[in-house]
């Protein structure tokens, strides 16, 4: 009993002692699902979405002690300008592609590299993608996407990779524990 | 040059293309708003309520863009001009049955996203033998409010129109595994309830329900005494073909009872939603007594209230005639009587009945609707007087 609450309060030393909630993106491709991953993760619900045309954002507690501020920002090519306002403070980036969208692999990569060059974002912050519409005729399973979206060349920061499926939930919270253990892993270093 | 979006913009002004309208919901398109949609790979140009039902196809079905906010290139454009929403509906509409609801701009999200879903990714307006719904038979689950207990339970239903009826079973062993043999044996037991399918009514209610598939269905029991079921499918594409089911029903009998009326005249008869719905507060005939709050349906010239919005019986049911009969419906409530705002008057030849609205605009909308009734004469057809 004794060791177990020592771990809590370890746990929760570790992630209250850095102050305020943690700052994550979530973004990718208009369609994605970026939406409907906040969503199914905040309120276990698959909520029907339009598109976001300005941004929704939402305080997740994916662990307990750990909040996480997640700032779901449209996809549409011609907001995706407007993303970089976002960048500053972001400790971590979840990147949502939609698998079956084989034709826009290219692009979704684009777009990632831009995030992550760009200035105002910190430097070697930790990112996830999540390989969405796993349930889809026709989606590509992660290591595929690796090769395909040539993710093994993004060697300045750590990234994971997950299969997911926003509408059943599936491979959400794997991807969102994979994120937060980098961004741990993350403020050690850099601090 | 024009730009591809002005292209794109003038494209949408084409009226013989259809191209004004959302090709789904047919809702006019505003070229001068910022949120118009297009398929590209269809060649439709869409509303964004719609489009977000793209969306959900996958992108194998359709890919969807924005007019204002998305770069679009040559081919996609080229693409747009050579199609557009009419060559689209003749392919994905080509055989769409009389009784089928389209959805409108204000309508449920089930039938929006349904009618969708059966255009592009099941392809069933395409091939007659897809649409089931229009046998005469279906039987399956739904989930059904107790009565008494107001738990959802499963229950087993059969719709026959050759029988005219819609039944349905209480006692269901491993319902999923029903097979073709177990309906038969269920056939040969007392079902729980016998609707008949004459007028039996359906109307998409899923606010009040709480489920995005709730289903009322409203009938006149062997008592003629109005009586209402509450059902929910988890499948938005069951609860739509039960739907459309009941409707096909409805449609075939009115195509007996009205030989010479066209599919048009026919399709505005069928099963239509309340006109209005919501709650109200009421006093006593003698206007002095408090006023209580009862939820009010407006079912064509029948008003009813319950006690509760999900209630299986309405309290009453007034029936709503026109002014020659002396039927008023008038602002206020007459001196003397107890006021709790937004009052108004509706007058029938054997009582006055006082009634409170919750806001301003409520009130007009129930004034404006119960006007509608009084002002028009009723027709033969209406007398559909509740007991």
């Amino acid at each position: 009993m004794g060791l177990f609450f020592s771990k809590i309060y370890s746990l929760y030393n570790e992630w209250f002692s850095n102050g305020p909630p943690t700052r994550v993106l979530l973004l990718g491709l208009d369609a994605a699902g970026k939406t409907t991953v906040m969503y199914k993760l905040k309120l276990n619900e698959v909520v029907t979405t339009i598109p976001t045309i300005g941004f929704n954002v939402e305080e997740i507690t994916p662990v307990p002690g750990l909040t996480l501020t997640v700032w779901d920002v449209g996809g549409q090519e011609k907001i995706r300008k407007l993303w970089r306002h976002y960048y500053t403070g972001a400790e971590g980036l979840i990147f949502v592609v939609d698998s079956s969208d084989h034709e826009r692999f290219q692009e979704a990569r684009q777009e990632l590299k831009g995030i992550l060059t760009d200035d105002a974002t910190a430097r070697g912050i930790p990112f996830v993608v999540m390989a969405n519409k796993q349930d889809l005729p026709g989606s590509v399973g992660p290591s595929k996407l690796i090769d395909s979206m040539g993710l093994r060349e993004f060697r300045s920061n750590p990234w994971s990779i997950q299969g997911t499926c926003a509408t059943t939930g599936d491979g959400l919270y794997e991807s969102v524990e994979a994120l937060c253990k980098m961004i741990r892993t993350y403020r050690k270093e850099n601090r | 040059m024009t730009s591809y979006k002005n292209r794109l913009l003038e494209l949408m002004k084409n009226e013989d293309l259809g191209n004004n309208v959302c090709a789904d919901c047919r809702v006019e398109l505003n070229t001068e708003g910022n949120d118009n949609w297009a398929s590209y790979n269809l060649g439709v140009f869409l509303c964004v309520n719609c489009a977000a039902i793209h969306r959900m196809l996958g992108a194998h079905l359709s890919k969807v863009k924005s007019i204002q906010l998305d770069q679009w290139n040559k081919d996609q454009v080229e693409f747009m001009e050579c199609h557009g929403n009419a060559p689209s509906w003749n392919f994905y509409e080509q055989n769409v049955p009389p009784c089928y609801r389209r959805p409108l701009e204000k309508d449920p999200q089930v039938l929006r996203e349904q009618w969708i879903r059966a255009k592009y990714e099941r392809l069933e307006f395409q091939d007659i033998e897809k649409q089931t719904y229009l046998t005469g038979k279906k039987s399956g689950m739904m989930f059904k409010r107790g009565k008494g207990d107001s738990k959802f339970m499963a229950r087993f239903f059969i719709l026959d129109e050759e029988k005219n009826s819609l039944v349905y079973y209480t006692k269901h062993d491993n319902l999923p595994l029903l097979k073709k043999f177990v309906v038969e044996k269920l056939k040969k037991r007392t079902p729980k309830a016998t609707i008949p399918l004459f007028k039996l009514k359906a109307v998409f209610v899923p606010e009040k329900i709480g489920n995005p598939n709730g289903l009322q269905l409203t009938y006149k029991d062997s008592e003629n005494y109005t009586r209402n079921i509450y059902v929910y499918s988890d499948s938005g594409k069951e609860i739509v073909e039960w739907y459309t089911a009941i409707r096909n029903a409805n449609y075939n009998m009115m195509k007996v009872a009205y030989p010479d009326k066209t599919d048009k005249e026919l399709q505005k008869g069928l099963l239509n939603d309340f006109s209005r719905e919501g709650y109200l507060c009421k006093t006593g005939p003698k206007g002095s007594e408090g006023y209580r709050r009862r939820w009010f349906t407006l079912d064509k010239r029948n008003l009813h209230y319950y006690n509760d919005p999900l209630d299986a019986h309405p309290l009453k049911t007034v029936f709503i005639g026109s002014k020659s009969d002396r039927f008023a419906c008038r602002e206020g409530v007459p001196p003397g009587t107890l006021d709790q705002g937004f009052s108004f008057t509706l007058a029938t030849p054997d009582r006055e009945y006082y009634l409170s609205a919750e806001t301003e605009t409520d009130r007009e909308k129930w004034m404006k609707a119960l006007l509608a009734l009084v002002n028009n004469p009723v027709n033969p057809q209406d007398y559909d007087k509740p007991n």
